[in-house]
C-alpha cells in the first residue's frame, strides 16, 4: 500500500491540514502537502482552469499538477459538503474532487472521503473508516487515529487563536511572537482582516498583504485570532443566519471586530467569489451604517503587478494613523 | 523671483500625464508644468527638472516627494525624500487649498478616485476597481472616435440643450449606444453632454458607491479641466463642485506639501540628487529571476553603471546594499 500521500497545499489544506496529517500518521502513512502557491504553480492551474472558477480554485489545480508531476500516484482530495450541522461550505468544494478528476483523469489515484456534518454523525464516521480500511486499517486503530488527528486539530487552532501564523506563512513567524509593536513616534495601529483562511494564508495569493502591513508597523490580527465563543455569538448578531461556515464566521468577526473597536478592517476577497459577493456586501453596508471604523476592500486575482494593492495599503494604513493621531 | 528662495518640489508620475510643481515656505505655488507620459517617465522627470533650472538657475530646492503611479521610479532617480500614495498626497492639497473640504472626486487618466474628509482628516476613500471605464481615458477614446479634440470636449458639451442619455457602464456598450445616437442625428453637443452624464453616473456607481457625499466638493485631476464633467457632476450632487485652480497638478502638490513637512520635521537634508539629475544617463533593465519557481520580474534602475534602485522580487534576495539604499523604500512595494 502507498504510504506517501500528497495533499494539495489550497483551499481546505489552510483549515484542516494538522487533523489529515496526524491522521494518516496514526497508520504509518505520510500525508506531504505541494509547496506554497508560486507563480509557475498559479501559471499550471490557470491553464487548465475552465473559465468563470475563482482565483483560489485555480490555485488548486496548479497544487494538484504539481504533485502529479513530482510523481504522488495518490492524492488525498476530501469533498467538503459541511463541517458543522446546518451550514454548508461553499459549493465549489462540494464539486471540487469532479472538477480535478475531469481535468487530470487517472494520472493519479485521488482518495475523495466525503464530509458532511450535516448527515448523522455515523455517516461522517463511516467514511474515516473507509479511509483507513483503505490503508489495511483496523477499525479500532482507525479510530485512535482519528482522535490523534482531532488533538492536533485543537492545537493548530490553539496556536492560530494566541496570533501564531501558520507555518507556510511568510508573515510573522510563529517563534517570533512579539507583542505590539510599538514604534517611536508612531502609535500602535492594528488592523483586522476578513476573508477565507486559503486566501490570509497564502501569501503569493493575497500578494504578501501580512508582509506588507506588518512593514508598515501594523499589527495584524484575522478571523482565528478571535475566540470561537465570541464568533458565535456575534454572528448570532445578524438579522439572519448565514449558512456558510466561513462566511458566518467572517459576519461573527466583523461585528467583534466593531466591539473591540479596532481602528481598521481589510476585507480581502477573491475576483469571482460566490459567497463573499454576499457576505462582503453585507458587510460593508451594515458596518458603514452602524460604525465609524474605516474599512477596505482588497480584490485579488491573477494579477501580478502589485501597485494597486500597495496604493491601497498605504493609503489606508495613512487614513488610519492620520484619523488616531487627530 | 523666487531666485534664492529654498522651494519644495513635488513630482506626480502618472498614467498619462507627468507633473512638476514648486511650493514656497507660504505653500504657495510658484511654479508648475504639466508633461505628458507618453509611457516613459524617465526622460519626462528629467525634461521637468530641466525646465525648471532654466526658469530658476539659482534655486535652492529644500525638499522633494513623489506620488503617482511612477512614484518609486521617479524617486529613486531624483533622491526623493517622501514617496507618498496619491490618495494621500491629493488629500493632503485639497485640505491645503479648502480646508473645510468634505468630498475629493479625482478623474485622472486611468484610475478614478473619492477622498471622504471630515475635519481635515481622511475618513473614507475608494478607487475604481477592474473597470476603467469611469477615468479620463474614456473620455479620451471617444473624443478621439468623434474627432474633436479633447480640450473642446466641455466646452462643446456645455453647448447641449437636449442631453441625450448614453449608457456607460463599459466603453464598449457606450460606443455603440453613441453611434446609434449619431445615427439618428442628434447633435455632437447633445452627444458629449450626455457622455459625460454617463461617466458621472458610471462614477456614482462603481466610486461613489455607498459613500456620504457632503459639500464643499472638490473636482480635481485632468478630467476636472472639462466643463462638461463639472457640470454633469453638479447635476448629479445636487451641489456646487470646485474645481481649484491647480486641479490638474494637486497630486504634486500633495507630494510637495508632505516632503516639506517630512524634512523640516526631521531636521534633515533632503536626499535631493540636484538638477544634474536630468543630464545624467539612467539605465533600467530588468531581468526575470529563476531562482524559484515565483520568476520575479526584476528592475534595475542605475546611473552610469552605478545600481541606485531595485525593486519587484517576492523576497530579500535582490534587495540593493545598505551602501546604496538611501532611498525611501519603505513607503515602497520593493
Amino acid at each position: 500500500m502507498t504510504s506517501v500521500v500528497g495533499m494539495p497545499r489550497a483551499l481546505a489544506y489552510h483549515d484542516y491540514f494538522p487533523f489529515w496529517e496526524a491522521f494518516f500518521d496514526g497508520f504509518g502513512v505520510r500525508l506531504t502537502a505541494s509547496p506554497p502557491t508560486n507563480k509557475a504553480l498559479v501559471h499550471e492551474g490557470v491553464r487548465r482552469a475552465v473559465d468563470g472558477t475563482c482565483f483560489p480554485v485555480k490555485i488548486l489545480l496548479g497544487h494538484v499538477h504539481w504533485l502529479i508531476e513530482n510523481g504522488y500516484t495518490t492524492i488525498f482530495l476530501p469533498r467538503f459538503v459541511s463541517v458543522a450541522p446546518k451550514e454548508y461550505i461553499c459549493p465549489k468544494f462540494m464539486g471540487l474532487p469532479d472538477m480535478v478528476q475531469a481535468t487530470f483523469g487517472t494520472k493519479a489515484k485521488f482518495l475523495v472521503p466525503t464530509i458532511d456534518l450535516n448527515l448523522p454523525k455515523k455517516c461522517f464516521y463511516e467514511q474515516i473508516q473507509t479511509l483507513g480500511s483503505e490503508f489495511g486499517c483496523s477499525p479500532k486503530q482507525t479510530k485512535l487515529a482519528f482522535r490523534q488527528g482531532l488533538e492536533a486539530l485543537r492545537d493548530y487552532r490553539d496556536a492560530l487563536l494566541k496570533g501564531r501564523w501558520p507555518a507556510n506563512s511568510n508573515s510573522q513567524n510563529a517563534d517570533n511572537n512579539q507583542p505590539t509593536l510599538e514604534v517611536e513616534g508612531k502609535k500602535s495601529l492594528k488592523v483586522g482582516l476578513l476573508g477565507h483562511s486559503y486566501l490570509i494564508y497564502d501569501d503569493f495569493a493575497n500578494m504578501h498583504i501580512v508582509n506588507k502591513l506588518q512593514n508598515m508597523e501594523v499589527e495584524v490580527m484575522t478571523v482565528d485570532m478571535l475566540p470561537d465563543e465570541r464568533i458565535d455569538a456575534q454572528s448570532l448578531a445578524w438579522p439572519k443566519r448565514m449558512f456558510w461556515t466561513s462566511g458566518r464566521r467572517i459576519l461573527g468577526a466583523a461585528r467583534e471586530y466593531v466591539e473591540m473597536r479596532i481602528p481598521g478592517i481589510i476585507y480581502v476577497t477573491a475576483f469571482a467569489c460566490g459567497t463573499d459577493s454576499l457576505t462582503a456586501e453585507l458587510v460593508e453596508r451594515t458596518l458603514r451604517r452602524e460604525s465609524p471604523i474605516p474599512q477596505l476592500i482588497l480584490n485579488l486575482d491573477e494579477h501580478t503587478g502589485e501597485a494597486g494593492i500597495v496604493t491601497r495599503l498605504e493609503a489606508f494604513v495613512d487614513m488610519l494613523r492620520w484619523r488616531i493621531n487627530r | 523671483m523666487p531666485d534664492q528662495e529654498s522651494l519644495c518640489l513635488g513630482i506626480d508620475v502618472g498614467s498619462v500625464s507627468t507633473n512638476l510643481v514648486l511650493i514656497d515656505d507660504h505653500h504657495n505655488i510658484v511654479y508648475k508644468k504639466y508633461l505628458r507620459t507618453q509611457g516613459q517617465p524617465i526622460p519626462v522627470v528629467q525634461e521637468g527638472l530641466a525646465s525648471i533650472e532654466k526658469t530658476y538657475p539659482k534655486m535652492k530646492i529644500q525638499a522633494v516627494g513623489t506620488t503617482g503611479s511612477g512614484r518609486q521610479l521617479a524617486g529613486a532617480i531624483v533622491g526623493a525624500d517622501v514617496v507618498k500614495n496619491e490618495i494621500t498626497a491629493h488629500a493632503v492639497a485639497a485640505c491645503c487649498f479648502q480646508p473645510d473640504v468634505q468630498t475629493v472626486i479625482e478623474i485622472g487618466g486611468q484610475d478614478s478616485k473619492i477622498i471622504i474628509l471630515r475635519e481635515g482628516v481622511v475618513t473614507d476613500f475608494a478607487m475604481n476597481t477592474v473597470c476603467a471605464a469611469g477615468t479620463g481615458s474614456f473620455l479620451d477614446q471617444q473624443a478621439a472616435r468623434l474627432g474633436i479634440p479633447i480640450e473642446d470636449f466641455g466646452e462643446i458639451a456645455l453647448r447641449s440643450q437636449n442631453t441625450v442619455r448614453i449608457a456607460g457602464r463599459c466603453t464598449v456598450f457606450a460606443e455603440s449606444d453613441m453611434i446609434h445616437k449619431q445615427q439618428v442625428g442628434h447633435s455632437m453637443a447633445d452627444i458629449l453632454a450626455g457622455l459625460c452624464g454617463a461617466m458621472v453616473r458610471n462614477y456614482m456607481n462603481n466610486v461613489g458607491k455607498g459613500k456620504q457625499i457632503r459639500p464643499p466638493v472638490l473636482f480635481q485631476g485632468g478630467v476636472a479641466a472639462n466643463l462638461g464633467m463639472r457640470k454633469a457632476l453638479e447635476e448629479e450632487l445636487n451641489c456646487p463642485v470646485v474645481v481649484p485652480p491647480a486641479f490638474d497638478v494637486m497630486g504634486a502638490l500633495g507630494a510637495a506639501l508632505i516632503a516639506k513637512e517630512q524634512v523640516e520635521y526631521s531636521n534633515q537634508l533632503t536626499r535631493f540628487r540636484g538638477f544634474g539629475v536630468s543630464e545624467r544617463s539612467f539605465q533600467v533593465d530588468t531581468f526575470i529571476c529563476s531562482h524559484c519557481a515565483n520568476h520575479c520580474e526584476i528592475v534595475n534602475i542605475s546611473i552610469e553603471q552605478e545600481l541606485v534602485a531595485r525593486w519587484g522580487a517576492r523576497c530579500g534576495r535582490w534587495n540593493v546594499k545598505e551602501k546604496n539604499s538611501k532611498y525611501p523604500h519603505s513607503d515602497s512595494a520593493s
